[in-house]
């Protein structure tokens, strides 16, 4: 029961003072991109480990190219393991507070317009905030449906039944001087599981609408 | 699903989920025969999956950074844990593993293939090696009774459309440390999270408390240390987004009580002598990492009453004294202790309001407002002065408290004596200190334009 039914949405928030600046942000930092994948059975929502594992690398992979295709320098991929462990320590805290940071964001976007939405210099603590303008934090999350379970949302649903595939991708620019976000970006997919076997396809081109309006790469424009 | 649709299928009370009635898990109990593991036990299709998830999610906190590695607590806990390992046959497909996680909740749990899990967090409000063997011994008759296995089937068996995922949304709103183990669990495990968050069953959770008290007792510990390890996790001294099921359910006084009862009649000869002394002398890194943790979490009365703690065991010891300006910093224009008004449900709804809604400066900006506010604030800032420069007197070399001290001073509009705090730090701190560089940008901004921010 395929459907190539496709929704998607995309959104970007930009601190007022970030757009109104217009600075370029070409040097970037990456963290590790969080992935995860769900199903949904006909006995209800479970993880899906071994697809996760294999998903968050493909996701990160089209975080870079997206990034690197805008013109921007990849300072520094954390997303490796060769990193100290006073630096994979300062990176999971850093990720933590921003966890805690994007909950709110996600009920109040006009905390990042404000700029009020910020990590503070804690962002220093990462070697590559002396070098990179901006550090990127993204994260994505999918759910899945079985195949009975697609045949009874249909069955019940009709074409609604569909929007049971999800799917998210939050991402955030951080000032890696001031640790202020300047600039969040969700994409929402509705209707289709092209995600989760091709995030390029599924997420490329909003990813990089979004980059354009967050004035990266564009070093030399005026 | 939200935690409402899941108490009225579970025929949970949603506002008092300590009195939950598990329909799922009715007859489970009495397949189990009293003392132990049942004689044998079938892996199935369901059981190797439920191992595979363990596995997966022992190696999800290993690369999270979630292991909290200290030579001296990881040898506590392994100690405790294989003293209370021998006292029967490790079951089948059970190899045990003790592993400290970086989250301040106040929580510990077992995976079925024997891994056991402890929070920073609760460490760090045990007193001595017998109330923390008594936690142990509770989590690793989950283990041997194989619960995590009957729990799974039940989730398994019911048509009940769990997305874990957003289960644990409602559960740990905030993200952040607090709960970071359990948002972990979440995309790996939903047992863990149903685990955590609502315990097994009302029979699942009193044979716990029961057979482990046996086990204590049998591994020649004080058994009076159950009760006191489940009054010590009645802490209440700040507003906590998610409280896992060991301090609600069954009602943690309930549970106290039973255990009291069992500690009046069950005598343990000669019992291990275990001091609160050498219980912080081994988890005193642990502790001192929760009271950071603390911190970076907006819980600084918890900070607070901790870094005491360490104060009060040893008073002459500079570091102990630094955290406890560094938590007295941390307050603003917070009270130490909570006001009688906090603990009313509109007081808890408040602080509720204020960890879920406002960021740290907008909580803050409220307290000062109020008309203790401004008082409070000097009363902590003047404390944490002193206390950093008590600590700086004892040892002048400690780089922690010079960095303490120079925030200090920066969060009063102090710039000089901020920035001759902060060179100091940076010419005792080591070379590859983690935070140079940020201490370094603090200095710039405190030395240039007059009137330009410095954090």
């Amino acid at each position: 029961m395929g459907c190539g039914l496709a929704l998607a949405e995309d959104s970007t928030t930009l601190n007022e003072h970030f757009a109104a600046s217009k600075t370029p942000v070409h040097k970037i930092c990456i963290l590790p991109v969080g992935a995860t994948l769900s199903k949904v059975s006909m006995k209800g929502g479970e993880p899906m480990t071994k697809e996760s594992e294999d998903w968050r690398p493909k996701v990160d992979r089209m975080v870079v190219d997206a990034f690197s295709s805008a013109g921007a320098t990849v300072v520094s991929d954390y997303s490796s393991d060769a990193v100290t462990d006073a630096v994979r320590q300062a990176m999971v805290e850093l990720q933590q507070k921003y966890s805690g940071l994007l909950a709110q964001m996600r009920k109040r976007g006009s905390e990042v317009r404000k700029g009020v939405a910020s990590l503070g210099d804690e962002v220093a603590l990462l070697p590559c905030a002396a070098e990179a303008d901006a550090l990127i934090f993204a994260g994505a999350s999918g759910s899945l449906q079985t195949g009975a379970r697609k045949t009874v949302q249909f069955v019940a649903g009709g074409l609604m039944g569909f929007t049971s595939f999800r799917s998210d991708l939050w991402m955030a620019l951080v000032s890696a001087r001031s640790g202020d976000v300047d600039a969040l970006g969700h994409i929402e997919l509705i209707g289709s599981e092209k995600f989760a076997t091709d995030p390029e396809a599924a997420y490329g081109k909003a990813l990089r609408r979004q980059l354009a309006k967050m004035h990266v790469g564009e070093a030399g424009k005026k | 699903m939200r935690r409402r649709e899941l108490a009225v299928i579970l025929n949970q009370s949603v506002n008092r989920p300590g009195t939950i009635i598990w329909i799922l898990l009715a007859g489970v109990g009495s397949i189990y025969a009293a003392g132990g593991a049942k004689a044998s036990f079938h892996f199935g299709e369901p059981e190797e999956k439920l191992l595979a998830e363990s596995d997966a999610l022992d190696r999800q906190f290993e690369k999270d950074g979630l292991i909290y590695r200290d030579t001296q607590a990881d040898a506590l806990l392994n100690r405790v844990g294989q003293r209370l390992n021998a006292v029967s046959p490790v079951p089948d497909r059970v190899a045990y593993r003790f592993h400290i996680l970086r989250d301040p909740m106040i929580n510990a749990f077992a995976l079925a293939n024997g891994s056991i899990y402890v929070n920073t967090g609760l460490i760090a409000v045990m007193h001595n090696e017998s109330q923390f063997a008594a936690v142990l011994a509770h989590e690793i008759t989950h283990v041997v009774n194989r619960h995590e296995f009957e729990l799974n089937r039940s989730i398994r068996k019911k048509s009940l459309a769990l997305n874990i995922v957003a289960l644990v949304g409602p559960a740990v709103p905030v993200g952040g440390a607090f709960g970071a183990s359990l948002s972990a669990a979440a995309t790996l495990s939903q047992v863990v999270v149903v685990a955590t968050v609502y315990g097994y069953s009302r029979e699942l959770e009193q044979e716990a408390d029961d057979q482990g008290f046996a086990r204590l007792t049998k591994a020649q510990y004080d058994g009076s240390a159950m009760p006191q390890a489940l009054q010590l996790l009645d802490e209440k001294i700040e507003y906590e987004p998610v409280e896992p099921f060991w301090r609600t359910h069954p009602k943690l006084v309930a549970r106290i009580a039973s255990a009291q009862k069992l500690a009046s009649g069950e005598h343990t000869e000669s019992p291990a002598t275990v001091s609160d002394n050498d219980y912080l002398a081994q988890m005193r890194g642990v502790i001192r990492y929760s009271i950071e943790e603390d911190l970076q979490n907006r819980r600084a009365r918890t900070a607070v009453a901790r870094a005491q703690r360490l104060v009060d065991w040893q008073p002459n010891d500079a570091l102990n004294e630094s955290l406890l300006a560094d938590a007295y910093r941390g307050l603003g224009a917070k009270t130490p202790q909570p006001e009688p008004a906090e603990s009313t449900r509109a007081g808890i709804k408040d602080d509720r309001t204020m960890m879920l809604k406002r960021t740290a400066a907008e909580e803050q900006e409220v307290l000062l407002a109020k008309p203790e506010g401004p008082a409070a604030l000097a009363a902590n800032r003047s404390r944490a002065e002193a206390d950093y420069i008590k600590a700086i007197g004892e040892d002048p070399q400690l780089a922690d408290a010079h960095r303490g001290l120079g925030s200090l001073y920066e969060d009063e509009g102090k710039r000089e004596q901020a920035a001759a705090e902060y060179r100091q730090y940076l010419k005792l701190a080591a070379p590859n200190a983690v935070d140079r560089l940020r201490i370094e940008r603090r200095i710039g901004a405190l030395e240039g334009a007059p009137g330009a921010p410095a954090k």
